[in-house]
């Protein structure tokens, strides 16, 4: 290596490491691209964006009991029990929120739009048995789908905030309703 | 020093064992590799695999055609979208359906997106593994943004799961085409000149990567090298060019090859700027493609239960990665019979292997930087 050569190495060394130096100094002087989370986001900070695909909750009023997401899912999130007898009822919506992987699979499948994704996301509880979250308190009727209904989406996170609220409360064992079935009706469990 | 010299100069009695990983910052995952080395020169390198293997490819035998598009997620977390297009389009190979234009173009549009994010993360963390933390953090700055495109564009920051068989899960909107603009225009002239002024052309940089691990074209050809990897020893070979999907023979790009841009044809170096290279031209596809953007469906008429007839089907697509390959069996039930994965990582490893072998110790960190192999596309 020639004496010439030396030289024009250490200039381009020092030259290409100011360069790099002036980009970093540039970006003191200018706005940063992080947040201060959790103090300062309420500033309009868009922190979730429309459709993300977060905790998922169902409207148990417009369920129709048909099953499709159970079956969509590929991992076996969601349970749901319908009684068979003279009147069918939904007894039972379970979603383990702690196995669940937010695909959006299940919220395809779904004919009225009854399970969804919310924008909720921080649900961090102490026992993981508290993810699994249960939508049915007393049995309900399936919904009958009305022809060219347009399915609403638009009140997402209605049901879901109140279990999300309740996280702080003690784990109670979850008793499915199975004998307050109205008129009849016969849970899958009773009939085994 | 030529590699036979170094060879000879390491005695068996005299070598040392050497652990790296597999938990070690720069394996990129959980990867392990022995390294026998002679004082400061490595013998081999050699890696062992396996630590995050979680059986895609049978869990495939027991879900149904649908469900196992978010496991393809988890093929290469870096770049989920294109595991997510070669195994819809092989599914529809087997079923012969036809993509509507709009969702093939929303496919690209989001392909080439991811394409950016994680040439971002490879070449950042390059840097970072030589030690300028800076650049990762400008790399991760930018990524972000895509990251909230996708977000918008299809309601996950990682792990996508946005295309379907016949097409893909949601639209695009005006929002989301004023920020992919928006993303474009801060991205190609303004974020590539300071990316390069701040490290590409970073002298220390250019030492440390020049003339290491120099792979020629024979041999990155002979390991199996794709993408990226391939391209930088001078092999013009894209599956975007050559086996033309989806609509890329639409768009107009070019194919960075490695040229030997400060040393040799095919060194550290090269691999780093041809993927500099490849941001450039993923934004100027992102530009037509957004403004090309045709009318109309975006999700084919696909029957609910998804029943390929009894055949077998090959479809890759060109990942950031290079060739993503998934072979798919259909025996004419809901479940796929075997569906086999090609990555690129895997193939590299070997390329690791015997590149490894005469290079010092400290190299080794940039080889593996410089393959941006990813360690759950190599287990699976
Ligand atoms: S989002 Fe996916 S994993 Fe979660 S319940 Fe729905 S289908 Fe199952
Ligand atoms: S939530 Fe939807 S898909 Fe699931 S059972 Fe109810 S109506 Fe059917």
């Amino acid at each position: 290596m020639s004496f010439t050569n030396y030289l024009a190495n250490i200039r381009n060394s020092v030259v290409s490491i100011f360069e790099g130096m002036a980009v970093t100094f540039s970006w003191m002087l200018r706005r940063p691209h992080t947040v201060q989370y959790p103090d300062k986001v309420d500033k309009g900070h868009e922190l979730i964006k429309e459709g993300f695909r977060g905790i998922l909750e169902v409207d148990v009023s417009l369920c129709t009991g048909c099953l499709a997401c159970q079956r969509t899912c590929p991992i076996g999130v969601i349970l749901v029990e319908v009684s068979k007898g003279t009147e069918r009822y939904i007894t039972r919506f379970d979603i383990d929120a702690a196995k669940c992987m937010y695909c959006g699979l299940c919220t395809e499948a779904c004919p009225t739009n009854a399970i969804r994704h919310t924008k909720e996301f921080a649900y961090s509880v102490d026992d993981i048995r508290k993810l699994v979250l249960h939508y049915i308190k007393e049995p309900v009727k399936p919904y009958k789908p009305v022809k060219d209904a347009t399915p609403d989406n638009f009140n997402a996170g209605r049901f879901v905030s109140e279990i999300v609220k309740n996280r702080e409360k003690e784990y109670v064992e979850y008793e499915a309703p199975s004998v307050k079935i109205p008129d009849g009706g016969q849970t899958e469990k009773e009939k085994n | 020093m030529t590699l036979e010299e170094r060879l000879n100069l390491v005695k068996r009695e005299n070598e040392i064992l050497l652990n790296m990983g597999p938990q070690h910052p720069s394996t990129h995952g959980v990867i392990r590799f022995i390294v026998r080395a002679d004082g400061e020169i490595m013998v081999e390198a050699l890696p062992v695999v396996g630590y995050l293997h979680r059986g895609i490819e049978k869990l495939a035998e027991q879900t149904p055609y649908t469900g196992f598009i978010p496991y393809t997620d988890r093929v290469d977390y870096l770049a989920a979208m294109f595991a997510n297009h070669a195994y819809v389009m092989g599914v529809e190979k087997l079923l012969g359906i036809e993509v509507p234009k709009r969702a093939e173009y929303l496919r690209v549009i989001a392909c080439e997106l991811n394409r950016i994010a994680s040439h971002l993360i490879a070449l950042g963390s390059m840097a970072m593994d030589i030690g300028a933390f800076t650049p990762f953090l400008h790399g991760i700055r930018e990524r972000e943004l895509i990251n909230d495109i996708t977000e918008m564009l299809c309601g996950a920051r990682l792990t996508y799961n946005y295309m379907r068989v016949g097409g893909v899960s949601k639209d695009i909107d005006d929002r989301i085409i004023k920020k992919i603009n928006d993303f474009l225009d801060r991205f190609l002239p303004g974020f590539i000149d300071e990316f390069n002024r701040l490290i590409t052309n970073n002298e220390i940089l250019v030492k440390r990567c020049v003339n290491i691990a120099t792979v020629s074209a024979d041999e990155a050809i002979n390991f199996g090298l794709v993408g990226p990897n391939l391209r930088a020893s001078g092999v013009k070979w894209d599956l975007r060019k050559n086996m033309p999907y989806s609509v890329y023979p639409e768009l107009k790009f070019e194919v960075p090859v490695g040229e030997g841009f400060r040393g040799e044809v095919g060194d550290s170096y090269d691999r780093f700027v041809v993927r500099v290279k490849e941001m450039e031209e993923s934004a100027r596809i992102l530009k037509q493609a957004v403004s090309q953007l045709p009318e109309g469906e975006i999700l084919a008429k696909v029957p609910k239960r998804i029943k390929p007839p009894k055949g077998e089907v090959y479809s890759a697509v060109e990942s950031a990665r290079g060739e993503l390959g998934y072979y798919i069996i259909s025996d004419g039930t809901e479940n796929p019979y075997r569906v086999k994965i090609r990555t690129g990582s895997f193939s590299a490893m070997k390329a690791i292997h015997i590149k490894s072998q005469g290079c010092f110790i400290a190299d080794l960190v940039v080889l593996i930087a410089s393959m941006d192999i990813v360690a759950p596309e190599i287990d699976r």
